[in-house]
């Protein structure tokens, strides 16, 4: 498999989000996980003969690269809540939400193998009960951090720009896409 | 700007962002939550939901209990677009694309890498089962709609089997195999059937291409759009904008 040329430089993903874009698709989707997966036999042979779930770039700087070089498509990347402190976190959100024009969107994973938690300082994978409590409080971090306005300061008001209403809709539609779980691993 | 004090039982942040307020508020959410936990928070908080379920019953399901759990906690359901994962062979011909299908699940690795793939997600290791019985009933701390989805739960169908099916059991009644026509008419009919309201369109092993997004965006998304069932120019600004438009 090859996308030629130089296949790690971003050009693929910025490639790959002009084709959904002409195709108005409602966003990209930049799946990510954190380890090289030694859940089959016990080494990561068959994940790496296999190149399953790696090797693949950081999402941040792709989502960027993407927002950039599109105007309407939702640019959606993957971050796990056990992965980033929630103040990095809102701040990256509301970086990438002003690089992509509003078309940001967080897709919130609290990850999901004991090799992706060892990378963070833990044995194992908390329970998914005790995951999804520290995310629901995650969110609301997140939001109470987003939600704070420019209240005394008229310079951040200046700065933020309103969202524009919609003036046109659509015909009706049953269908809608992202693309792809894909992108780590379309280049090998 | 304003700190938020915030102490939690895992958190502890003072605030306030040294940068500027996100221009949607803060970024739309999206998420997969698979298990009934997962379900639940999908519901409390994403404008999307990414989501595995067998059948037209079972996504019909889904999207129906996501939807409840929407109204319960105060929410808008039609705020949160459920997208089914799916993975389109398409072709020139149906004809074409069940060889493309044949050639795939026929190659000598694929069995590995299919049990190998769902191994990553679900932490379980997928190589100590015998490949010509039944599974052994089976959870995950990892992603357990996968699994479920994975495993046909009840079938009776052996390892080798589920792993041949890895991405689609065939025949079914969401099957999107063939020429750009019959995937959009197959997708009309199942999104109707299912309520709506559409699909997270992948590759398996996620082997994404330009090849293939080609075939997706020059076959199918036309095919899909002559029938009404996709935009044709976007109306919204923002990402929490076009996903409300239809």
């Amino acid at each position: 498999l090859s996308v030629g040329g130089s296949p790690w430089d971003g050009r693929f993903y910025a490639d790959m989000a002009h084709a959904l874009e002409r195709a108005c698709f409602d966003y990209i989707m930049i799946e990510d996980t954190l380890m090289v997966s030694e859940a089959y036999g016990g080494t990561a042979e068959a994940a790496l003969k296999h190149a399953l779930q790696v090797p693949k770039h950081d999402p941040s700087p792709l989502a960027a690269i993407i927002s950039a070089a599109t105007r309407r498509l939702g640019v959606v990347a993957t971050f796990s809540t056990m992965a980033y402190p929630p103040w990095m976190l809102a701040r990256l959100c509301c970086t990438l939400d002003h690089i992509a024009g509003g078309r940001f969107g967080w897709n919130i994973v609290t990850s999901g193998e004991d090799a992706a938690a060892q990378n963070f300082g833990m044995d194992q994978l908390p329970p998914r009960e005790q995951r999804y409590a520290m995310a629901d409080e995650y969110v609301d971090v997140v939001c109470q951090l987003c939600s704070i306005r420019g209240i005394r300061t008229q310079w951040w008001r200046i700065a933020t720009p309103a969202p524009t209403p919609i003036t046109a809709r659509c015909g009706r539609s049953i269908s809608r896409g992202g693309s792809s779980r894909c992108a780590g691993r379309l280049t090998r | 700007v304003r700190p938020i004090y915030f102490e939690g039982r895992f958190f502890k942040v003072r605030g306030p962002l040294n940068t500027v307020r996100s221009p949607q508020g803060r970024p739309v959410f999206v998420q997969a939550g698979g298990s009934p936990r997962g379900r639940a928070f999908a519901a409390k908080h994403a404008n999307s939901v990414i989501a595995t379920a067998n059948g037209i019953a079972g996504m019909k399901e889904y999207r129906d209990d996501v939807r409840r759990h929407a109204a319960s906690f105060g929410r808008d359901p039609d705020d949160i677009k459920v997208l089914f994962l799916v993975y389109p062979i398409i072709a020139e011909t149906d004809a074409d694309a069940y060889t493309k299908l044949e050639r795939m699940v026929s190659s000598s690795a694929f069995i590995e890498r299919a049990l190998a793939s769902i191994s990553t997600v679900t932490d379980i290791d997928f190589s100590r089962f015998d490949l010509d019985r039944p599974l052994p009933r089976l959870t995950t701390n990892g992603e357990q709609g996968s699994l479920d989805k994975f495993a046909q739960w009840g079938s009776g169908k052996t390892l080798r089997q589920l792993a041949m099916e890895r991405f689609g059991t065939v025949p079914s009644d969401v099957e999107f195999i063939g020429s750009p026509e019959t995937v959009a008419e197959r997708m009309g009919k199942v999104a109707e059937a299912v309520g709506g309201d559409g699909f997270l369109i992948s590759t398996p092993f996620q082997r994404t291409s330009r090849r293939f997004i080609i075939e997706v965006t020059e076959g199918l998304v036309p095919a899909l759009q002559r029938r009404g069932l996709a935009r044709k120019a976007y109306a919204g600004r923002t990402l929490r904008q076009v996903l409300r438009e239809f």
